[in-house]
């Protein structure tokens, strides 16, 4: 899955915020592969939504401020580049969907974005086909937007994202504000689109109960970065604890224990606990 | 010597404008000093609910009486002195140019006076006594939650609710949380809070989860009988705590039925030589 | 009530009519058209033809419920202003022929109700969408025109962040319905600050959203269901034109 050119490279990267002493992120040094699932957490003001936002260029060009090393993201150098350039190849999509949603309809919400990249028409609505079928939202389609529920207008912002064809899709904590049924086959439904199309997903939360199973690499982000790699070794150790991070109660459960191998979820705690409980 | 319930919600019936039912015939009695969890998913009625506790809103049908006054002849002004409500935005509250104005704000509502040492009270136990002379829009989620509930416990309600007051918080800001709560259960306060944030609830100390189905009220009982309850929760869209699924999953639900990893590390032990008394599963 | 009605009038709801159909081009010419003839109109019969052929486009486009909901809503308040308007020329210059004031009075109904009733078509039966693109294609950036789209659909969002503003100041004791009239007052601003912040952090949000999706980027942008003239839309403008153009020498011939 891992090609040898990253899609995304961040070497030495700081960040201030105008008007800020202390740098929202520091000497990050990351290389993010296609095709890759990666999950990114840490604690609050830890850095999260100011590397989402450098990877589509929205930092530092929309919000100004100090952007010192080097991001590059799909071969192009972020500092001399554009959102808008930047934004073909990565979608960024934003934790509160109302606010991100500018149209009345549905169809027009997803058209948006090609609208202003100048698509035609025909090729508008191939995308726009395309993405109500492989997000099952064909029957939103004429559907206005203030009518619909929270789950429903996530998936219209994703879908107006997708419709783009970015190279990597980028989510930022966008199931805070869901309920956990809703979030889970939310996250279901991204894990079924990352393994049918070539996208690079890069996923930020910080309720690590749901996503744990679909990542194949877990970033812990307070302002460096303190750990990269695979989700069960990261678990193993207490970094994620002494961060403050919500570890899923089975894996906790079972690291007091010395359960191994170390279950992430409940399906695979009953699986380990079966082997293990016989032997104890 | 009988207990006489202070909120009686009777036949609850509510239905809004544009014609859609968000409470179907509930009924409920709440009692001093309990800790009750609301639960259901997003659309069951759970946030309606709590709005007819201060008059918010007016019961289609039926009544609801808190304190004795029954909430369709009584001003909102009057039942939030008892029951006060903190909502999940805290940015939809906040006006004023320093925490303690804002937290004070009630108390001008109600006409008392404004007493500097309450508020130094209320924000020393909430740990935001340090941004007392600061901009409630300067702090961070949690501490603007904190600065919210600071603003509602100020005049002394007996009854605290709150509407999904973990949403958007670390685990350190729930775990802070929840030590709060405990304190005003000591204080001889009734704590509701509407949740679907599970895990949070199987460490509350509850003496009653209420379950809300699309508008009806399904379940009210004991959190180890809701949580237990598999086909009750995934038919009113909850994800049941880790906990019990890992434990139902195996099966031991007879021996043991702890609802967090603590509860469950403790009673493990125990298990372990049940399970081996009683041969293999 | 007065706003709900007048509201109503005006609000665009999707039908299957012909004035659905037409561009929104067309409309703003028929609307400019219309008002410049009635208001050039001096002779009343002309001024009441001109009205009644509005009321029977409206009636053409299915939207005579809504010209109703017009009339019932502005009528009030119309007449009052006119009354008190020509009381007022009365008292000052009480010589004034008693004809002319009357004269006055009416052709000033006529206008009013003429011009909003062909309003009134416009409106309710073109989308923003639609009228967007019809400034656009009058030469104004589209990033200045869409923001008519922004503000459509966040009207109500705006209202309901409003109202549980509202709720949240309720449960800390904010009385707006009892009290001083100076205390009432100064009760809105625990409504209206929280109101501004909301805006403005939804405008921030918006903005990102908008420029992660390059809003701005090219000076054009392409428009997914773009808008046309048709031969309906001439056909439709032509006949508005020459039926109200026809007014004046017919009156002239019948009501000198």
């Amino acid at each position: 899955m891992a090609n040898e050119k990253p899609i995304i490279k961040l070497e030495n990267l700081t960040y201030f915020y105008p008007n800020s002493k202390t740098p929202a992120i520091e000497n990050i040094n990351l290389a993010i592969y296609e095709r890759e699932f990666v999950t990114i957490t840490g604690p609050s003001g830890g850095g999260k939504s100011t590397l989402c936002r450098i990877f589509n260029g929205i930092i530092p060009h929309f919000y100004g401020g100090k952007l010192e090393g080097r991001a590059i993201v799909n071969g192009i150098d972020v500092k001399s580049s554009s959102v808008s350039e930047l934004s073909r190849v990565v979608g960024l999509v934003f934790q509160n969907p109302v606010n991100q949603i500018v149209n009345l309809t549905v169809e027009e919400e997803i058209a948006f974005g090609l609208e202003n990249l100048m698509f035609p028409s025909h090729v508008i609505e191939e995308r726009i086909s395309w993405v109500l079928e492989i997000l099952n939202i064909k029957h939103l389609r004429n559907r206005l937007t203030y009518t619909l529920s929270g789950g429903e207008l996530q998936k219209v912002a994703l879908a107006s994202i997708l419709a783009l064809k970015p190279k990597v899709l980028v989510l930022d904590e966008v199931t805070a504000n869901m309920d956990p049924y809703s979030a889970r086959e939310f996250l279901k439904l991204l894990r079924d689109i990352w393994h049918e199309i070539e996208i690079t997903i890069i996923l930020v939360e910080h309720r690590l109960s749901e996503v744990l199973q679909y990542a194949n690499r877990l970033i812990l982000l307070n302002k460096i970065i303190i750990a990269d790699g695979l989700p069960r070794e990261i678990l193993k150790s207490d970094l994620l604890e002494k961060m403050g991070i919500e570890v899923p109660p089975v894996t906790l459960f079972s690291k007091k224990l010395g359960v191994k191998p170390l279950p992430l979820n409940v399906k695979e705690a009953i699986r380990v606990f079966r082997e293990w409980l016989p032997r104890k | 010597m009988v207990t006489k319930e202070i909120i009686k919600i009777e036949n609850l019936w509510y239905t809004y404008s544009n014609g859609y039912t968000a409470l179907k015939g509930i009924n409920l009695k709440i009692y001093r000093r309990e800790f009750i969890a609301i639960v259901g998913a997003n659309g069951s009625g759970k946030t309606t609910l709590i709005k007819h506790l201060n008059g918010l809103l007016k019961p289609s049908k039926g009544r609801v009486i808190v304190f004795g006054m029954d909430t369709r002849t009584t001003s909102v002004a009057r039942l939030a002195r008892h029951v006060g409500v903190v909502f999940q935005n805290p940015l939809n509250q906040f006006f004023e140019e320093t925490v303690e104005k804002e937290v004070a704000f009630a108390l001008k509502n109600f006409g008392k006076k404004s007493d500097s040492n309450k508020i130094s009270d209320i924000l020393k136990n909430l740990g935001i006594e340090h941004l007392r002379y600061n901009s409630p829009f300067e702090a961070s989620l949690g501490e603007q939650r904190r600065i919210a509930l600071a603003s509602v416990l100020i005049y002394e309600p007996d009854v605290i609710v709150l509407d999904e007051p973990t949403a958007g918080l670390d685990y350190k800001a729930k775990i802070n949380l929840l030590k709060i709560l405990k304190e005003l259960l000591a204080k001889d306060k009734t704590v509701l809070v509407v949740s679907h944030d599970i895990e949070f609830l199987a460490k509350a100390p509850l003496t009653r989860i209420i379950v809300l189905n699309s508008g009806n009220l399904v379940f009210d009982g004991l959190p180890i009988e809701a949580f237990y309850n598999i086909p009750l929760m995934y038919s009113s869209k909850l994800i049941p705590p880790q906990i019990p699924a890992l434990i139902i999953g195996l099966n031991l639900q007879k021996y043991a039925t702890p609802l967090n990893e603590e509860e469950a590390y403790e009673t493990f032990r125990f298990l372990i030589k049940k399970v081996l008394i009683d041969g293999h599963r | 009530m007065v706003i709900g009605d007048i509201s109503y009038a005006f609000l665009y709801d999707r039908k299957d009519t012909y004035m659905y159909k037409l561009d929104p081009r067309i409309k703003l010419v028929y609307v400019g058209f219309t008002t410049l003839t009635v208001f050039f109109a001096k002779n009343p019969a002309v001024g009441v033809a001109v009205l009644l052929i509005q009321v029977l486009i409206a009636f053409s486009g299915g939207l005579l419920k809504k010209v109703v909901s017009l009339i019932k809503g502005l009528t009030p308040l119309l007449l009052f202003i006119m009354a008190f308007n020509t009381a007022l020329v009365y008292l000052t210059s009480p010589s004034i022929d008693i004809q002319l004031l009357i004269y006055t009075f009416f052709m000033m109904i006529v206008r009013v109700f003429t011009t909003l009733i062909a309003f009134t078509v416009l409106t309710s039966t073109t989308s923003p969408q639609e009228l967007m693109q019809a400034f656009v294609k009058m030469k104004i950036s589209y990033v200045y025109a869409y923001p008519l789209i922004i503000v459509y659909r966040f009207i109500p969002i705006i209202f309901q962040e409003m109202n549980n503003i509202y709720d949240a100041q309720r449960a800390r004791g904010l009385e707006l319905e009892r009290g001083s009239f100076i205390r009432r007052f100064r009760n809105i601003v625990p409504i209206i600050i929280p109101s501004i912040v909301s805006a403005l952090f939804k405008a921030r949000d918006l903005a990102e959203a908008m420029e992660a999706r390059s809003f701005g980027a090219l000076p054009q942008r392409t428009f997914f269901k773009e808008i046309r003239i048709k031969k309906l839309d001439l056909l439709f403008i032509l006949t508005v034109i020459l039926i109200e153009l026809a007014c004046f020498p017919i009156a002239w011939l019948f009501f000198s």
